[in-house]
Order: C-alpha cells, then structure tokens, then sequence
C-alpha cells in the first residue's frame, strides 16, 4: 500500500524515485521552516492545498523542512538578538515551538494520524556557497552547532506534548564530534547521496509503524549534552580564501562596513553582518563570531 | 505632519525598493512583494534608526508586518519625527 507523503524542500530529493510505498513528493525549493510557521504565507497553503487533494487516508507526511533556516537564516539573526538579551536556547526554542504548533494545526486540519519531521543533513562546509540568494551564513561548524540545538530543542517538545509528530535526522551519522560535515555523505556538497535512499527509510520504519517517536543515526548519545559557546575567533584571509563570499558575522572596530549592514555589540567587541570577509577592509586578519563545543 | 504608519511604511518601501505610496497598512512578510525574511531584518534596524528607539529581542521576533512594527513603536513609546 503507498502510504508514504514526502514534502519539504529540495532534501526530500534523497527519497526519489517513487518506492512502492511512496504516495507522493510534493518538493518546493527554498521553502523554510520560518515560513511555514506562519499560518498564512503562500508556503504553509500551497502544502495544505497539495495534501487536501491527495488520497492521505491512513498515510504518513515526512516533513522536509529547516535546512535553509540553518543555513541562511538563524546565524544571522540569533548573535543580534543575543546582543539584546536573547539567549540562544530561548531563540531556539521559539522557532522549534512556532513550527511544531504549526505542523499539528496542518496535521488536524487534512487529517493526518503521523506526521514525520525529518531533519536536516549537516551543513555544507563554508566554502562550498551554492546558493547567491540565500547564502550559508556562519561557519560550518557553527551551522552544524545550531543543527545540534535545532534538534535538541525538537525532541524536548516532542517529549513534552502529546502529538503525532515524530522526528528522525541522519545529521549524527555526518558529523564529526568537532562538528564538521562529513562530505561523503553529499552528493553535491549540500544534498544527501541517492545511494542513501535506504539507509533513510530505515530511519523512517519506526516511526511510520509507530513503535517509536524519534530515531538517529548512531553517535547521537556523543552529541546529546552537548553545549556551546559564541567565541571570537582569529581568522586569516588568506586561508579563507579571496573568493569565499559565505555572509559571518565580522569584527568591524577598526574597518567600519557599509552603513546598512546590520551591526550589534557584544562582549567581544563591534560585530557587522558582512557578504566577505575581505568587506572587512585590508587587513589580511580578522574575528568571526562562531558558536563551538565547549569542552 | 505624517503619521507613524505612514513613515513606517515609506521605510519598508525604502528597504523593498518600493515607489513611494504604493503600500498601504496591510504591507507584511509573505504578503508584500520582496519582503522576505531576510529583508526584515534590514527594516527593522531602518525603524529602529528613524524612530530613535530600540527594539528588544522578543519585540523583533515578532515584526513581521506594518502593523506589528508600529504597535512595538507604541509600546516603546515611540513617536513620529516631525
């Protein structure tokens, strides 16, 4: 029986071709979890129009969505409003609650007993930019940092309600415990091989039989209490790369960026979103605020 | 004199590359041309700027829309220049 619906963005590419099992792929490119969040953008009511007008009786959704938030979206808010008193966690947790409230209104409006969250891949490494519009912002240990803290803060609430939401992430077989991507992992630097097809639907298993409300890759236990700490860190241009135009957060004390770039002030000094590094001016070194593992 | 909605808004057109006059009230995320989150940001900080005031951390999380932007104005207690 197909009883399987993907949809999300372009990471629900990992379960094409059609399975047996596979009801149907409703793929849209940079969709966001932010996005969907909100009950009447054009994201959330396309999603809810293309599952009213499938057969979804008995059927599970896979939600593919995050992987744009984390790349391009979170890092550039969550240092500003931590300048203002926001912690990370709190950021976090605002975002996880917003979406998951969300999903359970979609999922009680069509009527859909098992919604599967499936969450997004480690990052792709900074220099690897596929995408001018929306761009990886932070490094990519930081990205994969807030990927961590993402899904930590998802299975907290998922614990927490009674819903039919589950959650599986092939994130901590990827990942190194410094958290850097393991590229062999992507097809492209971004996306997940095909030849992982299977190996993602056996995450799946559990959760469509619902005997189980999360599954991971294996190592999640190494990363769980993980936690971590925004640190400047010294940086050489050269090393980078004059070519690398990933969007960080910048020191800009002594090399004052162009007046729109968002700005904030935090322990460590004057902080400017910027598309370069080398918009920090000539010097051959600069700080990027990044997030790592405290130890 | 204009209205606090009125500059409000002649910012966001400023920031969206919008002609003068061509949004009215209900301008907001995912419902106005070229305002995507990204660019939220950028419109946020413009008020900020304009209206000498400054936002907290919750209140900008939640400014997704004209409206919303002047509500969090009034609440600081933020008024139009003259």
């Amino acid at each position: 029986m197909k009883h399987l619906i993907f949809a999300g963005d372009s990471h629900t590419g990992v379960f094409h071709p059609y399975s047996d099992d596979t009801l149907a792929i409703y793929t849209r490119g940079a969709l966001t979890m932010d996005s969907f969040s909100r009950g009447q953008s054009a994201a959330y009511l396309d999603l809810l129009a293309f599952l009213k007008s499938v057969n979804r009786h008995g059927a599970s959704l896979v939600l593919c969505l995050s992987e744009v938030d984390l790349r391009a979206h979170f890092w550039r808010d969550m240092p500003m409003l931590a300048s203002r008193g926001l912690s990370f966690d709190e950021f976090m947790q605002e975002r996880v609650d917003r979406f998951i409230g969300r999903v359970d209104a979609l999922a009680g409006e069509v009527g859909l007993a098992n919604v599967i969250l499936w969450g997004a891949p480690a990052s792709q490494l900074t220099k690897d930019n596929h995408c001018e519009d929306l761009p990886a912002t932070g490094d990519n240990m930081t990205r994969n940092a807030l990927t961590h803290m993402l899904n930590s803060c998802v299975i907290r609430s998922l614990a927490q309600v009674s819903t039919v939401l589950r959650f599986a992430t092939p994130f901590y077989g990827m990942v190194s415990p410094e958290m850097v991507t393991d590229t062999s992992w992507l097809r492209d630097g971004v996306h997940l091989k095909f030849e992982l097809k299977s190996y993602c639907l056996d995450l799946l298993k559990p959760l469509v039989a619902r005997s189980a409300a999360v599954t991971f890759a294996s190592r999640y236990d190494s990363f769980k209490d993980a936690r971590f700490e925004l640190q400047s860190l010294a940086r050489d241009a050269h090393a980078v790369g004059a070519s690398a135009a990933f969007r960080s957060w910048i020191q800009s004390d002594q090399q004052p960026p162009a007046p729109s770039s968002p700005r904030l002030h935090n322990q460590f000094g004057e902080f400017s979103l910027m598309d370069s590094p080398h918009q920090a001016g000539p010097s051959q070194s600069y700080n990027e605020l990044v997030l790592r593992r405290m130890r | 004199m204009t209205t606090t909605m009125q500059q409000v808004l002649a910012l966001i057109e400023q920031a969206l590359g919008q002609p003068a006059g061509s949004l009215d009230h209900s301008a907001g995320l995912d419902i106005t041309a070229g305002w995507d989150s990204l660019k939220t940001m950028e419109v946020v900080l413009a008020v900020e700027q304009h209206f000498a005031t400054t936002f907290t951390a919750r209140q900008m999380m939640a400014l997704d829309s004209a409206a919303t932007i002047c509500a969090a104005l009034r609440a600081n207690g933020a008024t139009a220049p003259a």
